[in-house]
């Protein structure tokens, strides 16, 4: 079990200990909303993305597409490879 | 002491591996005044927000990492906050990417906010050291080695909680910073690459709310300190 530490503003004690079931399947549920709100944002920005070309492929300037659509979808800056 | 109106109600110091830190009791706590013998409550009349300041240092290599796996809760008994957030990570100077798209209604129970995009794993090489290539020796003489954890990257973060009505300033606000001078392991000098994170965001507003206790809780191990203010509206000091 993962352990945590729970500093009591009310007693000023500190203590660390194994988390409850409760406290750990909310971690893990938070876990895994984060990952999946995490591929749903990367979806939307391929879709963005692949709108954003398709209009050009019609013809339309960037400019004009950026004026449509708004600017062009930023890709998340990954750490550098190691 | 002068007066100023934030007060230190916690200060949980982990220097051993823990994957989360809670602070618990939040509205339990009695803040003195200039005389040392008043005190009064923390109620939200008097204390209308509060600011989490902390730092931390996150097991994990680069390769490890991923930035859905950190995340600040917020446990309410009462309500807690209708809020989505919106990040600037990177370069980014304006943004307007919603973050998180969930929706959380009042109602008792825990929140969470995933906040990891602002924060670095503090170590660079994927077979778990951070190894620097070389010791190297700090200003007061001492030898550093060239894996020491005062080598690798810690998140610094602030995260500041308001109670504020529907339609005023938004509840959560957060702002995270980490940077570290390079990611090569064969170098020891100080012009190579370097990299860093920021994230900021936040939002939401309630009419009801009440804030119990928070944790920050990640996949990993991580050390590090978390400290509580209450920000209050009078010239409050010190705490309980």
């Amino acid at each position: 079990m993962a352990t945590i530490t729970v500093y009591d503003c009310a007693t000023g004690e500190q203590t660390v200990r194994e988390m409850t079931e409760e406290e750990n399947a909310v971690r893990i549920e938070a876990l895994h909303n984060a990952e999946e709100e995490t591929k749903a944002r990367e979806k939307e920005r391929v879709d963005a993305q692949n709108g954003r070309q398709k209009l050009l492929d019609l013809g339309l300037s960037e400019d004009e597409v950026t004026a449509l659509v708004g600017p062009a979808p930023v890709e998340p800056e990954e750490p550098p490879a190691v | 002491m002068a007066n100023q109106n934030y007060a230190l109600i916690g200060h949980a110091h982990q220097n051993s591996w823990t994957s989360s830190m809670a602070m618990t009791n939040l509205q339990n706590v009695q803040v003195f005044n200039d005389d040392g013998q008043h005190s009064a409550t923390t109620t939200y009349a008097n204390f209308p927000g509060y600011r989490f300041v902390g730092k931390i240092f996150l097991d994990a290599t680069v390769s490890q990492f991923s930035t859905s796996h950190i995340n600040f809760y917020i446990y309410s008994t009462s309500n807690y906050d209708t809020y989505y957030t919106y990040s600037s990570p990177s370069t980014q100077v304006y943004s307007n990417t919603l973050v998180q798209s969930g929706n959380y209604t009042g109602g008792n129970g825990y929140t969470y906010i995933p906040i990891g995009e602002g924060f670095y794993p503090s170590k660079y090489a994927g077979g778990g050291s951070w190894d620097w290539g070389s010791d190297v020796t700090d200003v007061d003489g001492n030898t550093v080695s060239s894996d020491s954890p005062r080598r690798g990257v810690w998140t610094n973060f602030v995260i500041d909680a308001y109670f504020q009505n529907v339609n005023k300033q938004s509840t959560v606000k957060i702002k995270t910073a980490a940077a570290t001078n390079g990611f090569s392991t064969s170098t020891t000098d100080t012009s190579e690459s370097y990299s860093g994170r920021y994230y900021h965001g936040g939002g939401g507003s309630n009419n009801y709310y009440r804030l119990d206790d928070v944790y920050l809780t990640t996949s990993y191990n991580f050390r590090g300190d978390l400290f509580c203010y209450r920000i209050g509206t009078g010239n409050w000091v010190g705490g309980s």
